[in-house]
């Protein structure tokens, strides 16, 4: 997979959602947020949410930032482009990591993982299931997504990237 | 809730960050037995988007040192550099030897009492400045922010971007613009690519915009 950054190869930055269809790559660094990949084989079709916490708590803006809004809204985004077509989507996610956890007071250590617990329990709610993911631990990552193939390459500072 | 501050705020605080800063800096000349200066700009606030790219470009390799703060603002102070200016650090620091060309446990260790030394340095001056400027004399209703205690630093090498959404979002809960003051050092008249962060919460972030009033 391209790692470096080209016109097709778009940053999804915090809070952000993107959705692109046939070719490119979206990328996304993630620490305790939350990288979010829905899929449709057929029409080629990607949506990438970087999800930053768990609940809007009724604040619904920016949609992209949590968890209750940025599914539906990625949803919505996909349908959009897909016109009529149904989609049939799949869903990879990554993230949630506890950098410095042993400095976060236990509201901020909860963060990552409850991050983790609102998209599986939003993915659930949609029937999407998610084929592969790779959360928590303490490091960041770099995620690039395929948008022809729904390939997920997640890319670690000191180790060997794996694919998703 | 006040999340925001208003421009004579954040002049206001602009000052006494970037005299706590200087301030600073003085500890880290006898630290390091160098010349140390520090610009800060004035503060800003800033989206959540644009402040993950202050430490550099998202995908950049960074170290960081960094530190809980209590007391009477609460929040996350860091030391952060690149490889080559981190190291440097450490080779003036650990003299007789080599140039480190690699992070080990003696660099990691030089790196976090640095960061303890003008941490500490930091917030000290930082509340003392508060207490003289909004305290009125005698004054029992003192506009002070106390004390302030970080807890030892701790390393990470990453991201700059991963860095920066944990040091977020104890205020990315509560707002979606976030106050920040970027640095920068010079060590015997050479920029150094190092910046000190401070980065309150959300409620210290309430609490000063009421101080500050």
């Amino acid at each position: 997979m391209n790692k470096g950054a080209t016109q097709s190869d778009q940053l999804v930055g915090m809070a952000g959602i993107k959705v692109a269809q046939s070719q490119g790559l979206l990328r996304t660094l993630l620490g305790s947020c939350i990288g979010l990949i829905l899929f449709d084989r057929k029409c080629k079709l990607l949506g990438l949410a970087h999800i930053v916490m768990p609940d809007s708590a009724g604040r619904g803006q920016p949609v992209g930032k949590y968890v209750d809004t940025a599914v539906p809204e990625t949803i919505r985004q996909m349908m959009e482009v897909a016109a009529g077509s149904k989609l049939r989507l799949t869903a990879k996610i990554a993230g949630g990591a506890n950098m410095f956890a042993h400095l976060s007071p236990s509201s901020t250590q909860s963060i990552g993982d409850s991050n983790i617990l609102a998209v599986e329990r939003a993915l659930s709610i949609h029937q999407i299931p998610i084929v592969g993911r790779d959360l928590g631990g303490t490091v960041g990552r770099r995620l690039v997504a395929n948008v022809a193939t729904g390939e997920v390459e997640v890319f670690y500072i000191g180790k060997s990237s794996i694919q998703l | 809730m006040i999340h925001t501050l208003n421009a004579s705020q954040l002049e206001t605080l602009s000052g006494i960050v970037a005299e706590s800063a200087r301030q600073a800096t003085k500890s880290l000349s006898l630290w390091l037995g160098k010349d140390v200066r520090v610009l800060v700009d004035p503060l800003e606030q800033t989206s959540l988007e644009a402040a993950t790219e202050a430490l550099g470009a998202p995908d950049e390799t960074i170290c960081a040192c960094c530190m809980r703060v209590s007391g009477g603002m609460q929040g996350h102070l860091l030391l952060s550099f690149d490889d080559p200016s981190g190291l440097a650090m450490c080779d003036a620091l650990l003299e007789e030897r080599e140039p480190a060309e690699n992070w080990s446990e003696l660099e990691i260790s030089a790196a976090n009492e640095t960061t303890n030394i003008v941490g500490c340095a930091f917030l000290n001056a930082l509340a003392k400045l508060f207490a003289e400027e909004h305290s009125p004399v005698g004054s029992e209703a003192a506009l002070r922010i106390g004390s302030l205690m970080p807890t030892p630093p701790l390393f990470a090498r990453d991201y700059a971007a991963a860095i920066m959404q944990f040091l977020l979002l104890d205020q990315a809960s509560e707002v979606d613009s976030v106050l920040l003051a970027k640095t920068h050092f010079f060590v015997d008249a050479t920029p150094v690519s190092w910046q000190l962060l401070l980065i309150p919460d959300a409620p210290s972030l309430l609490t000063l915009s009421e101080k500050l009033r």
